[in-house]
């Protein structure tokens, strides 16, 4: 009961904070400088062309009255027609968000079931060269400019070594009946491993880092010293007893790691030619195309939050001493 | 012993500091040196009057990202302008901010553009007409810079209503006389543009004016030598909309002129061919008669008849097509006068309709778009995004998963067939994919065109041949003469004069481009005027202007006005 009222209360949090949202992305995108038809006028748009192009945006009318229709028209679940491509925001962000959604995905598990593997294991052997070594290094990958780390790899295991593909989805010319055909697929597997790993290797430092702090935390406790006086092994007590109650902050972090990975893959995306919702908000941002770019802000907004949301409530479900 | 090395690291730590301090200062004395020491004293005032002092000019630069060519050229051009005692302050900005406060509010104090040498542009009313006559000075017009010139005008209307092609080349002449000795925004570059290709999988590659091997002719006369007859092409962004009466990318229309028919199209050279017209005729000033084919089919199979050309044209006016708007406005009327002819009547006398009119129109199939208007309108016409547009041209549209590949494939019943049975265009973001996809044989042909850096890299592959061919667009450094100093046509002359030109092209283009003094260039025979003054680099005819102009320096080197300066805005 508690907890019920606890989530709608949050939810409708949710709901003002995306709307304030909404409307700072709205004006924000129309006061800075720059609008979708005057970078075109060089390529042959003069003036009378530019007029009516900004008319059939609907740009042409006072900018309050823009922001109605647009508010009213995402209270319908229209969020406007991109200009560039002149289909519905919605439709757009959907095809390119399945794409980054296979590839956060996976790369988010790999960071993971390595990282907290080896959280454990660096926490176990505290205060070791081992221990040193292995925080640094995930402090040095952490701190690694994401497209720095794409293109050595790229270089390396692509240019170099000719062992995988240069970027994309897919190797070119090559034809899928279905979304689920494609990512089954050996190809898709193949273009799939740098830019997972890129992004893994990014995301993997936090749960590292986490599950060491947690596990250091946890070995202090009485249930571990009672384990040992149990005679259990030394492997036994770390799985079994110590690894499954440090776990509880990483599960979590997770949770919120998934939010900001979604958007936060623009770079990789980027260096590996991904055809996903990363590359879109560039291209939308640099185009000056509002709806589009206010559309993807707005979806990853809302991920971030909900992911968020869902964190905090886990958070509670998984540890009963947390009480909301 | 502790202490001793504590010692050591804090005196290296001093003198690295007191080594950058002295460094600086250093430079900067070294700098004023040159700046006001170099010269004889002419016109050095001691007590000048602040109020006189020449104002800053705010030069826009690319980042060096997007293009490390004009981001390079500004820094090298600011310096030069600085030793004219001019203060500049370059700094860069995103393209999005200049074109709209540049190219649109005319707002800017001066910024370069590079301007594509399309094939419609051969004929040079975009050049001469456009970017100079004063009805565009305008905001959202091609006159950016703002020049005013009564006689220009005079002759750029002849030059625009002619039909006497004589007297078109002889006004485009004169005109280009003017432009070169006023500097109101001269051109400083052309590009020389390298396209590579694979030749171990094809031959007969055919680069066009100003596209390359983007040109609609290397699509037809491209021949595989191999089995696999799909041509991968690989570009550095995606396309992004295939309705041709919205899209207002260049990329767009050149894979659309694949799919549709134009009436009449422009060679590799730029010259007018017949398409799908047979015969053009123009009965007088304003009237013009054409003859179509009898024997185009569109894509799925409905024939394209003299109504489909009537209708086109209507349409994209009635509807208010941005893209087609310049094209069409002048035509009043459309006739039907025969089985295959139709007759044009024009609002008045426009020299360019050829060549930048019915070749840029693409002929659309009525029973199609006649349908989509009736059931969205004019505005959902121009927001309708034709996923599978169905048109007569020589390929047909295949797929398209975007920011993935776009394919076409052969139309094998047209009546003139392309030697491949398909392109296959893949974005790449960046244009270190491309390369390296060309090297790696992902791709086979590019229209990115090559830089020093990237020509160096293919060069290790025996199956990457690059094309070279002059380009018919440049570089221009877009004045405004709306504020000081460029509202004095002696102080553009001087700055003008001050553009490195040689050094930018050994340095900064490293050999891929050539200098030019008027935006006619030189390999369109027809049209330019070699004869025009050349403002090259030349510093000290530069302050000699200057100085016969009035101008005066203060003793730190910086210029300023003489006493009740009035600009001279053109040259008498």
């Amino acid at each position: 009961m508690r907890m019920t009222k606890y989530i709608l209360k949050r939810l409708s949090i949710v709901a003002l904070t995306l709307f304030i949202l909404l409307t700072i992305v709205f004006f924000m995108f129309r006061v800075i400088p720059g609008d979708p038809v005057s970078m075109f006028i060089d390529s042959g748009l003069d003036k009378e062309s530019q007029e009516l192009m900004m008319k059939m945006y609907g740009l042409d009318k006072p900018l309050w009255d823009q922001y109605v229709i647009y508010i009213k028209g995402v209270l319908h679940g229209d969020f406007g027609n991109s200009f560039t491509y002149s289909k519905p925001v919605l439709d757009v962000i959907g095809e390119r968000f399945l794409n980054t959604l296979v590839l956060t995905t996976t790369s988010l598990l790999i960071a993971f079931s390595v990282g907290i593997t080896a959280g454990s294991y660096l926490a176990w052997h505290r205060n070791t060269k081992i221990d040193l070594f292995g925080t640094v290094m995930a402090l040095i990958i952490r701190c690694a400019p994401v497209f720095w780390t794409g293109m050595i790899l790229l270089t390396v295991f692509a240019f170099k070594l000719d062992w995988l593909p240069l970027g994309g989805m897919t190797t070119v010319g090559s034809n899928f009946t279905s979304f689920w055909d494609k990512i089954f697929s050996l190809d898709f597997l193949k273009h799939l491993i740098l830019p997972a790993i890129t992004s893994a290797l990014y995301s993997m430092a936090t749960p590292t880092l986490l599950m060491r702090t947690s596990m250091l935390e946890v070995i202090k406790e009485d249930y571990i010293e009672l384990a040992y006086a149990k005679g259990l092994s030394d492997r036994n007590v770390r799985i079994r007893h110590a690894m499954r109650t440090a776990l509880l902050p990483v599960v979590t972090i997770f949770a919120v790691q998934a939010g900001l990975a979604i958007g936060g893959s623009v770079l990789v995306e980027t260096v590996f030619r991904w055809p996903g919702m990363g590359r879109e908000i560039v291209l939308a941002v640099a185009s000056r195309d509002y709806p589009m770019a206010q559309g993807a802000f707005l979806f990853i907004g809302f991920t971030t939050i909900s992911f968020n949301l869902l964190a905090d409530v886990l958070y509670a479900y998984l540890d009963p001493r947390v009480s909301l | 012993m502790k202490n001793l090395k504590k010692l050591i690291a804090s005196m290296m730590i001093f003198v690295l500091i007191i080594g950058t301090f002295v460094g600086c200062s250093g430079g900067n004395s070294k700098e004023v040196n040159n700046d006001s020491g170099s010269e004889d004293q002419v016109n050095v005032v001691e007590n000048v009057d602040p109020s006189l002092k020449v104002p800053v000019i705010d030069l826009w630069l690319q980042s060096q990202t997007k293009d490390p060519i004009r981001y390079e050229a500004g820094l090298m051009i600011a310096d030069n302008w600085r030793k004219l005692g001019f203060e500049v302050n370059a700094e860069t900005r995103e393209w999005a901010t200049m074109s709209a406060e540049g190219m649109k509010a005319h707002d800017h104090d001066v910024f370069m553009v590079k301007w594509g040498g399309k094939p419609e542009r051969i004929d040079p009313y975009h050049w001469l007409y456009s970017m100079h006559h004063s009805d565009e000075a305008v905001e959202g017009g091609y006159n950016i810079t703002g020049y005013l010139n009564p006689e220009y005008d005079k002759l750029a209307k002849t030059f625009a209503t002619s039909l006497d092609s004589a007297e078109r080349q002889a006004a485009a002449k004169e005109m280009q006389v003017l432009l070169a000795q006023d500097v109101p925004q001269p051109p400083m570059f052309k590009l020389k543009l390298k396209n590579a290709y694979n030749n171990e999988k094809f031959t007969n590659v055919t680069p066009g004016v100003g596209l390359g091997v983007y040109s609609f002719w290397n699509f037809m006369n491209i021949t595989p030598i191999t089995d696999d007859k799909i041509l991968n092409l690989g570009q550095t962004n995606d396309i992004n909309l295939l309705n041709p009466l919205a899209t207002k990318t260049g990329q767009d229309l050149y894979m659309l002129k694949n799919i549709y028919d134009p009436l009449v199209r422009l060679d590799v050279k730029g010259d007018v061919v017949n398409w799908l017209a047979t015969e053009v005729n123009d009965i007088d000033d304003t009237t013009i008669e054409v003859t179509i084919r009898d024997d185009v089919y569109f894509h799925d199979g409905e024939q394209l008849t003299v109504e489909d050309v009537k209708f086109t044209f209507d349409f994209a006016k009635e509807i208010k097509s941005p893209t087609y708007n310049a094209y069409v406005r002048n035509i009043e009327s459309i006739d039907i006068v025969g089985d295959q002819t139709v007759k044009f009547n024009l609002s008045e006398p426009y020299a360019p309709f050829l060549t930048n009119t019915l070749s840029q129109v693409l002929i659309l199939p009525e029973h199609i778009w006649a349908s989509v208007y009736e059931e969205k309108g004019a505005e959902g016409v121009l927001t309708w995004e034709n996923d599978e547009p169905v048109g007569s041209g020589p390929f047909k549209f295949d797929y398209w998963r975007p920011n993935e590949e776009f394919a076409l494939k052969a139309n094998k019943d047209h009546f003139q067939v392309a030697h491949i049975d398909g392109i296959v265009r893949t974005p790449y973001t960046q244009s270190f994919g491309i390369v390296q996809g060309l090297i790696a044989g992902e791709i086979e042909m590019t229209s990115y065109n090559m830089m020093p850096l990237d020509l160096e890299e293919v060069a290790k592959a025996s199956h990457v041949e690059i094309v070279e061919l002059p380009d018919a667009g440049s570089y221009i450094i877009h004045y405004n003469m709306r504020h000081k100093p460029f509202d004095d046509v002696w102080a553009r002359r001087a700055l003008t004069m001050a553009i490195p030109r040689q050094a930018i092209l050994d340095i900064v283009f490293d050999g891929g481009a050539l200098k030019t003094f008027t935006l006619v260039t030189e390999d369109n025979i027809f049209w330019t005027n070699p004869d025009v003054e050349k403002l090259d680099f030349d510093l000290e005819k530069a302050k000699a202007e200057l100085v016969e102009a009035g101008y005066q320096w203060d003793v730190d080197g910086a210029i300023y006005y003489p006493e009740n300066f009035e600009p001279t805005p053109i040259m008498e």
